[in-house]
């Protein structure tokens, strides 16, 4: 297999209708699957949320990363992913989120390290032109000089690798820190003091709404890349459905890892 | 993936997990230019038991953390280091991929879990 060019693709774009955060696993799950089956094409997904959640990496403990009464308290539905990495904190509007779901053809050959930054070069330079100088930062997270902006997880299914980031729009640490086991020193290790209020590295450095930064993101990869409008599929979303129901809401999926 | 996160933790437990905390060890280790490991087990009998390895690290396939806590369990409560690095690596396929994480981590994070901490705080 010879390495593939982003060109190469057909890429499409899928952004739609808020959705709950278990159909977001499974989405996940189902559409990395139908590329690395070649039912679909490479896709770009913007994810918009219904819900606040918690999301946990596939292999993080529950108990040691989340206080569940505190979620349950702040009405936050906690999920497990299928990518590694680390807990992430979303309330519907804090956070950018995207999946990109390509074959692994497009980083055949490339190391780790090189595969992560290889799949976000289109969000640095998007990020660019609203100002913002950002960068890499092994192992895979985008940072800036307004402090960390993006982490990013990797999973490979059959043929295909799914690539998803979530960038901190605008956060309430506060809330974060009430509902997440972090150490308090870790967030001022992040370029913030555990007295901050926000965690806005993208709202406080480009002064633009959410919206418009998403837009100047999709604008980047159409031009880079090439994107074509999609809509899901009706037996993608029957089977992403099921996912959702069946495994990603299950307790015991969530607690695999206890 | 995560938003202020990725090693440092501290770690807590739940108030009232009592029987929880009872025999349970608690080790952690970030490997430098890695991901954080965590270890959560007991020694009965002088062997490793209900090992639970847990982390923001990456691996290939998601099966592999079961043949991870697998290998552990059950080794000698005293195997060192390089006895415990060994064990994993053997108990590998050759198709496991890691990222951020390493057998060498892994064991670091058991002995600190059996030697440094004791109890859960």
């Amino acid at each position: 297999m010879m390495r593939s060019e982003w060109r190469d693709h057909d890429w499409q774009l899928i952004h739609t209708l808020p959705q709950s955060p278990s159909l977001h696993m499974a989405l996940d799950d189902a559409l990395v699957h139908e590329v690395g089956a070649g039912r679909r094409p490479p896709t770009l997904r913007i994810w918009e949320w219904a819900a606040s959640a918690v999301v946990i990496g596939r292999f993080q403990s529950l108990r040691n990363e989340v206080d569940m009464q505190a979620a349950q308290r702040h009405r936050i539905e906690v999920v497990r992913r299928i990518s590694g990495g680390g807990a992430m904190f979303i309330e519907p509007g804090n956070t950018i989120t995207y999946s990109i779901y390509a074959p692994l053809s497009l980083i055949k050959g490339l190391s780790f390290q090189q595969a992560y930054a290889h799949m976000d070069e289109w969000v640095i330079e998007a990020l660019a032109t609203l100002g913002i100088k950002a960068w890499y930062q092994p192992l895979n997270d985008i940072t800036s000089e307004g402090g960390k902006i993006a982490g990013a997880a990797q999973a490979h299914r059959g043929g295909a690798v799914l690539h998803h980031v979530t960038m901190a729009y605008d956060i309430d640490a506060a809330k974060m820190l009430d509902v997440l086991r972090i150490g308090r020193e870790k967030l001022s290790d992040k370029g913030t003091t555990s007295a901050a209020k926000r965690v806005d590295p993208l709202r406080s450095q480009t002064g633009l709404p959410r919206e418009a930064v998403i837009e100047r993101m999709i604008a980047t990869f159409r031009r880079r890349h090439g994107l074509t409008n999609d809509i899901l599929r009706a037996d993608e979303l029957t089977r992403a459905d099921a996912l959702a129901r069946e495994r990603f809401s299950s307790p015991a999926w969530l607690a695999d890892v206890p | 993936m995560a938003f202020g996160i990725g090693g440092c933790h501290e770690a807590h437990y739940a108030s009232g997990d009592e029987e929880f905390r009872d025999a349970h060890m608690h080790g952690e280790y970030k490997m430098p230019g890695g991901k954080l490991v965590v270890v959560d087990l007991e020694v009965r009998d002088g062997r490793l038991a209900d090992v639970q390895v847990s982390g923001d690290f990456f691996l290939e396939p998601d099966s592999a953390l079961d043949a991870i806590n697998r290998a552990l369990d059950g080794q000698p409560g005293d195997a060192d280091e390089a006895a415990l690095t060994a064990a994993l690596q053997r108990a590998l396929a050759g198709d496991v991929m890691m990222y951020g994480l390493s057998a060498q981590a892994i064991a670091i994070a058991v002995r600190r879990a059996v030697d440094e901490e004791g109890t859960a705080p």
